[in-house]
């Protein structure tokens, strides 16, 4: 069985719990008390997890650390129509990548920002809503563009990838770091996007339904 | 039109942090409705706690022109330290069943929520949403019905009595779907908690509590605490259930409007399952609260 060490108002965690979903896989919860308990630095989940993240993935003797990393791991060990993960595509497997490192900057920007309001823990980096609207700014027009050429996704042709799985917790969560994102409109009929794939489940903070409206609508 | 400029809470007991915060270096900062402060241990055992002009990373604070000094008094409870500016209106409440030997005292942290305090402690005076909100854990569809329930003043404090709902997963421990016992006790505007019947196995009432620290009118701190009479179940798992439990109401929250609970036009026609929420408001309106709330001019 895999174990996905979690906390259910951590992104990176519903990351991987959203793709475990999706992929319709039996999995094996189990939380972590960081927050009041700060259980990231007991010795025992150091053994795990070195530098006291979440998520942590453990499927037979593998153990990993890094969402995206569990993800892709996810896609090409379980994912049996590759989808995903598109490996066998090196152009399409390179955007996703590409898109895992904006998921990074949103990470580093929105979700301190959220983190630093919700919890106060930590403190968001200066300027950090003027970057996080840049970046927002950027993947909405990028949608916009794909979604002129028929595509609904940000790298893939047809079917959803991880780079969606990657950006979507730390998009759809942008309000609760104080970003609005009803000026985005590509984004928000993205959003609506991923709601609507079978077996999606939510996450506290972003509701599962959301009124959207496809292109052309 | 509405008031723009409420007065401070004074006179409330207002949770604001941990012990274990206040014995950080530098003691426990924070914000209480527009106001920074810092609590530091006294050195005998005690607290000290005054207003501070400067916020923990170096920026200045709000401050409220002209507003009359305010003394602040600290004490610590139930694992939190509580702080009142000015004369007490009221002692801090009693929960004895925090010290009990068969409760099992389970932390959950605070969480910083865009809205107004009282909307949250409506909101947790709320039988209605569970189906809707905590779809699977506390309700759901088709066991939607809020069966009626007593409302009533006690010693200055606001209960609901013989509330009833039909819960998936009403604790951690719970294994089985059971008709759950709900109290209610509004022990402040701020401050309020339950008492709901334990799962089965367990004997006696679980204690879950939310006390909120306003930050300002539209923004509050929500400490959350619970009094479990599960002995097994882990930490961490009681924990995540609390906070997610919340986490599910806070964009709730932060999308009503207005942000502020407004206190006037109580007459319209409610359904039962409101009684608790309208008792709360008008409660309100009694002590003329106005720190969250929104009054139209008439």
């Amino acid at each position: 069985m895999i174990r996905l060490y979690d906390h259910p108002l951590v992104e990176d965690c519903y990351k991987v719990r959203l793709f475990l979903d999706l992929l319709g896989l039996d999995y094996e919860l189990m939380p972590v008390d960081i927050f009041p308990g700060r259980e990231q630095d007991s010795p025992a989940f150091r053994q795990l997890s070195p530098l006291g993240e979440l998520p942590v993935l453990a499927d037979g003797d593998l153990v990993l650390t890094k969402s995206q990393a569990c993800l892709t791991y996810l896609a090409l060990r379980h994912d049996r129509d590759g989808a995903w993960f598109p490996a066998g595509n090196a152009a399409a497997a390179g955007a996703v990548t590409g898109w895992f490192a904006v998921a990074d900057q949103l990470a580093g920007t929105l979700g301190t920002g959220r983190r630093a309001f919700t919890f106060e823990t930590g403190r968001a980096p200066p300027g950090w809503q003027a970057e996080a609207r840049r970046l927002l700014e950027y993947c909405d027009a990028w949608l916009w563009h794909r979604e002129r050429q028929g595509h609904l996704w940000f790298a893939t042709a047809g079917l959803p990838s991880l780079a969606d799985l990657a950006l979507f917790p730390h998009i759809a969560l942008a309000p609760e770091a104080g970003i609005n994102l009803t000026g985005w409109r590509a984004l928000s009929r993205w959003t609506g996007r991923v709601k609507a794939l079978p077996r999606f489940s939510p996450m506290p903070g972003i509701l599962s339904t959301s009124s959207h409206q496809e292109p052309g609508a | 039109m509405t008031d723009q400029d409420a007065p401070f809470p004074s006179g409330e007991w207002i949770a604001v942090g941990t012990p274990q915060e206040a014995r950080q270096p530098g003691g426990l900062s924070g914000l209480l409705a527009g106001r920074m402060f810092c609590v530091v241990p006294d050195g005998a055992d005690g607290l000290h706690a005054r207003w501070t002009q400067t916020r923990p990373d170096g920026s200045s604070a709000t401050t409220v022109p002209g507003s009359p000094a305010l003394s602040l008094a600290a004490q610590q409870a139930y694992g939190l330290i509580w702080l009142c500016a000015g004369p007490a209106r009221v002692p801090l409440f009693s929960l004895p069943e925090y010290g009990m030997a068969d409760g099992r005292v389970v932390p959950c942290g605070a969480l910083s929520v865009r809205t107004s305090p009282l909307r949250a402690v409506e909101n947790f005076l709320d039988l209605g949403h569970f189906p809707y909100v905590h779809t699977g854990i506390l309700g759901n569809e088709p066991f939607t019905e809020v069966k009626a329930y007593r409302t009533s003043l006690e010693n200055g404090e606001l209960w609901a009595r013989d509330c009833l709902f039909r819960q998936p997963k009403s604790a951690p421990g719970a294994t089985e779907p059971a008709e759950v016992g709900y109290r209610y006790r509004v022990v402040s505007p701020l401050n309020v908690l339950l008492y709901k019947s334990a799962p089965a196995g367990q004997e006696g009432d679980d204690v879950i509590c939310l006390f909120t620290q306003p930050l300002s009118e539209t923004s509050f701190r929500a400490h959350l605490l619970m009094v479990l009479k599960d002995q097994t179940s882990p930490m961490a798992g009681m924990v995540a259930f609390q906070q997610l439990i919340f986490g599910q109401d806070k964009p709730i929250l932060e999308n009503q409007r207005p942000a502020r609970l407004p206190l006037t036009g109580l007459t319209e026609k409610s359904v039962r399952a409101d009684a608790m929420s309208l008792a709360y408001r008008r409660w309100l309106v009694e002590l003329n609260w106005r720190y969250g709330a929104q009054y139209e001019r008439g």
